[in-house]
C-alpha cells in the first residue's frame, strides 16, 4: 500500500500534535452521557462490523431525537440505551447490505436486555421523531469534496476512503 | 439482568410527533398489492385530494421496521421528478396500538399501471418507454439503483407481481416501488446484496452472483421490457434461476471470456455455465422486429455489464429520445418512433463523450461536452 500522505513530514509536526492530544484529554469529557451513547453505539457497530457512515448515522439520529425530547432530565440508563440499540438497527438498515435481526442488537455486558417487540417500537418512534428524515449530511458527506479540492483522492485506495 | 417490559415504554402516550394520522384520509378501495403491503385509493378529508395509501406491513417483529420500507422512504425523499413517484408524507394509524398497527405512505395517486394499458390496441409504447428512461437515468444520476423494473405484459397470476410503471390519465409514466432500490456510489463499488428484482428482468451477472454491480443491471430490465413490448410477451420467463439462466443464454449465447471478460470469476460460474456450445440467437429470433428496434436490443441485452453500462451513451439516448419524441406524442405507429430511438442510439456511438439535452421549449438542443 502506498504512504499516506497525511503523514506528517518533520518532528516538529509530530511533536505538535503529541501536545494537542495531550491538552485536548484535560478539556474533553469523557463522563458525559452522551458520550457514554457515542461509545455504547460505536461498539454496536464494529461488532456488527459495519461502515462508520452506519456509526455516524446512528449518533445522528440519537442527538436529533434527544433534542426533541421534552423531559430531557428524564432519560433514564435503560432509555438511553433502548434509544442508542433502535438508532444503530434504523443506520443500518438505511446503510448496510446485511442487517442482524433485532434480537442479535444486545449490548453484552449491558444491565438491560430489550425484546424484539420493544426495539421495533422504539424504532418507529425515532422514525416519526426524525419525521422519516434518515438521510442527514454528515461530516463524511464532505470527505469526498475536501479530498478531491486538496487533490488527495489519487493517494487513496478507495477502500481506505470507504473506513475513513 | 433487567427487562424492560413493554408497558413501561410510555410510547403510547407520547404523540407520533411529525406524522399525521391515518384518519385524515376516507380509504375508498384496495388498488393494489406492493412489495411489502396492500395499496388503497383514498381521499384526503380536508382537500378531497385522491391519493393512494400504501401499508407498511408490521407483521415480522424479528426484523423491526421492514428494511425495504426504511429504503423506499429515504430514497423517495431524495429524488424528485416528474416521472417518478412522489411521497407525499407518512402517515400512522391511531386505532388499536398503534406502534403495531398501520403505518401509510402516501402518494400522488396514478390511474393505470403499465400492465393494463399494454392489452389496448393502438397504445403508443415508445412514450412511456422514454419516460422510463429519463425517470431511470434520473435515479443513476442521483446514485440510485432501482433493482426492481418490472414487466409490462405480466402473466403471473399472484397479485403482487404488478407492474411497478404507473400512468396516470395525462399518460405522464412514473417509476414507482422502490422497496427494492438502494444507494450506490461508483466510489465505493460495496458489496450489494445479489438477490433482488423479478426473475424475469434480472440480468446475467446477478443470477452469477455477482454482489458488485452499478446501473446496467437497470438497463437489462429495461432492455427486457423492451422486448417484450415488442414481441408481445416476456422474452425470458424463467421459473427458477438455473432455468432463467439458461432461457438468457438461449438467447444471448452462452457467456465466455471473449464475449464477457472475467465471467469465469463469478461465484457460481462453474455451477450454471452451459454444458453445450450456445450461439446468441438474438437477431434470429426476433428477425420481425425493426432493424433499428433490434440494434438498440442489442446492446441492452449485452450479457457483459461492462459494456451494458455506458452511462454516457445512455444519457445521450435519454435525453436525445425525449427531443426527438416530445413533438411526435400523437404519432401512433410504433415502428416508425422504435426507429427514431435507434437511430438516435447508433448515432451516438460516435458521441459518447458529449451530452445533448432539449431547451425548455424542445425547440433545439444543446450540446454540453462531458
Amino acid at each position: 500500500t502506498q504512504p499516506s500522505p497525511l503523514t506528517f513530514p518533520d518532528n516538529l509536526q509530530h511533536d505538535l500534535l503529541l501536545s494537542l492530544l495531550s491538552k485536548q484529554r484535560a478539556t474533553h469529557s469523557t463522563l458525559s452521557p452522551r458520550h457514554h451513547v457515542v461509545r455504547l453505539i460505536s461498539k454496536l457497530s464494529n461488532f456488527h462490523g459495519f461502515s462508520p457512515l452506519t456509526t455516524v448515522l446512528a449518533v445522528n439520529y440519537f442527538d436529533r431525537f434527544v433534542a426533541t425530547l421534552r423531559f430531557q432530565s428524564e432519560l433514564k440508563p435503560w432509555m438511553t440505551q433502548l434509544t442508542a440499540v433502535a438508532c444503530v438497527s434504523l443506520a443500518a438498515k438505511v446503510e448496510e447490505t446485511r442487517v442482524p435481526l433485532l434480537s442479535d442488537f444486545q449490548v453484552e455486558e449491558s444491565k438491560f436486555l430489550f425484546e424484539a417487540k420493544t426495539i421495533q417500537r422504539m424504532e418507529l418512534l425515532v422514525l416519526s421523531t426524525l419525521e422519516w428524515k434518515m438521510n442527514p449530511v454528515t461530516p463524511i458527506s464532505f470527505f469526498q469534496h475536501f479530498l478531491t479540492s486538496l487533490g488527495l483522492k489519487r493517494h487513496l485506495h478507495s477502500e481506505s476512503l470507504r473506513r475513513c | 439482568m433487567a427487562m424492560a417490559a413493554p408497558g413501561q415504554l410510555n410510547v403510547n402516550e407520547s404523540p407520533s410527533w411529525g406524522s399525521r394520522s391515518v384518519d385524515c384520509f376516507e380509504k375508498l378501495e384496495q388498488i393494489g398489492e406492493g412489495t411489502y403491503g396492500q395499496v388503497y385509493m383514498a381521499r384526503e378529508i380536508k382537500t378531497g385530494e385522491i391519493v393512494a395509501l400504501k401499508k407498511i406491513r408490521m407483521d415480522n417483529e424479528r426484523e423491526g421496521f421492514p428494511i425495504t420500507a426504511i429504503r423506499e422512504i429515504k430514497i423517495l425523499k431524495k429524488l424528485h421528478h416528474e416521472n417518478v413517484i412522489n411521497l407525499k408524507e407518512i402517515v400512522t394509524s391511531p386505532d388499536g396500538n398503534k406502534y403495531k398497527g398501520g403505518i401509510y405512505m402516501v402518494f400522488e395517486y396514478m390511474d393505470h399501471d403499465l400492465t393494463g394499458l399494454a392489452d389496448r390496441p393502438g397504445m403508443r409504447f415508445t412514450v412511456p418507454q422514454i419516460k422510463l428512461l429519463t425517470g431511470l437515468h434520473y435515479c443513476h444520476v442521483n446514485q440510485v439503483l432501482h433493482r426492481d423494473i418490472k414487466g409490462v405484459l405480466l402473466l403471473m397470476p399472484s397479485k403482487d407481481t404488478c407492474s411497478n410503471l404507473l400512468i396516470d390519465n395525462e399518460g405522464n409514466l412514473k417509476l414507482a416501488d422502490f422497496g427494492l432500490a438502494r444507494s450506490f456510489s461508483n466510489e465505493h463499488n460495496a458489496n450489494l446484496t445479489n438477490r433482488v428484482i423479478t426473475l424475469w428482468y434480472r440480468p446475467p451477472e446477478l443470477l452469477l452472483g455477482t454482489t458488485r454491480y452499478g446501473p446496467a443491471v437497470d438497463m437489462w430490465s429495461v432492455g427486457c421490457i423492451f422486448a417484450e413490448l415488442l414481441h408481445g410477451k416476456p422474452i425470458f420467463p424463467g421459473k427458477d434461476e438455473p432455468e432463467q439462466l439458461n432461457k438468457i443464454f438461449e438467447l444471448c449465447g452462452a457467456p465466455d471470456e471473449v464475449n464477457w471478460p472475467g465471467v469465469s470469476k463469478t461465484p457460481w460460474y462453474n455451477q450454471f455455465k452451459p454444458t453445450r456450445p450456445m450461439k446468441r440467437r438474438l437477431r434470429e429470433v426476433f428477425r420481425h422486429f425493426d432493424r433499428h428496434a433490434l440494434e438498440l436490443l442489442e446492446k441492452m441485452l449485452t450479457l457483459d455489464p461492462a459494456q451494458k453500462g455506458q452511462d454516457k451513451l445512455w444519457i445521450c439516448t435519454c435525453c436525445l429520445c425525449r427531443f426527438f419524441l416530445v413533438g411526435n406524442m400523437s404519432r401512433s405507429n410504433l415502428q416508425a418512433n422504435t426507429a427514431t430511438l435507434a437511430g438516435i442510439c447508433i448515432f451516438h456511438n460516435s458521441l459518447k463523450h458529449s451530452i445533448w439535452l432539449p431547451s425548455a421549449d424542445s425547440s433545439h438542443i444543446i450540446l454540453y461536452a462531458l
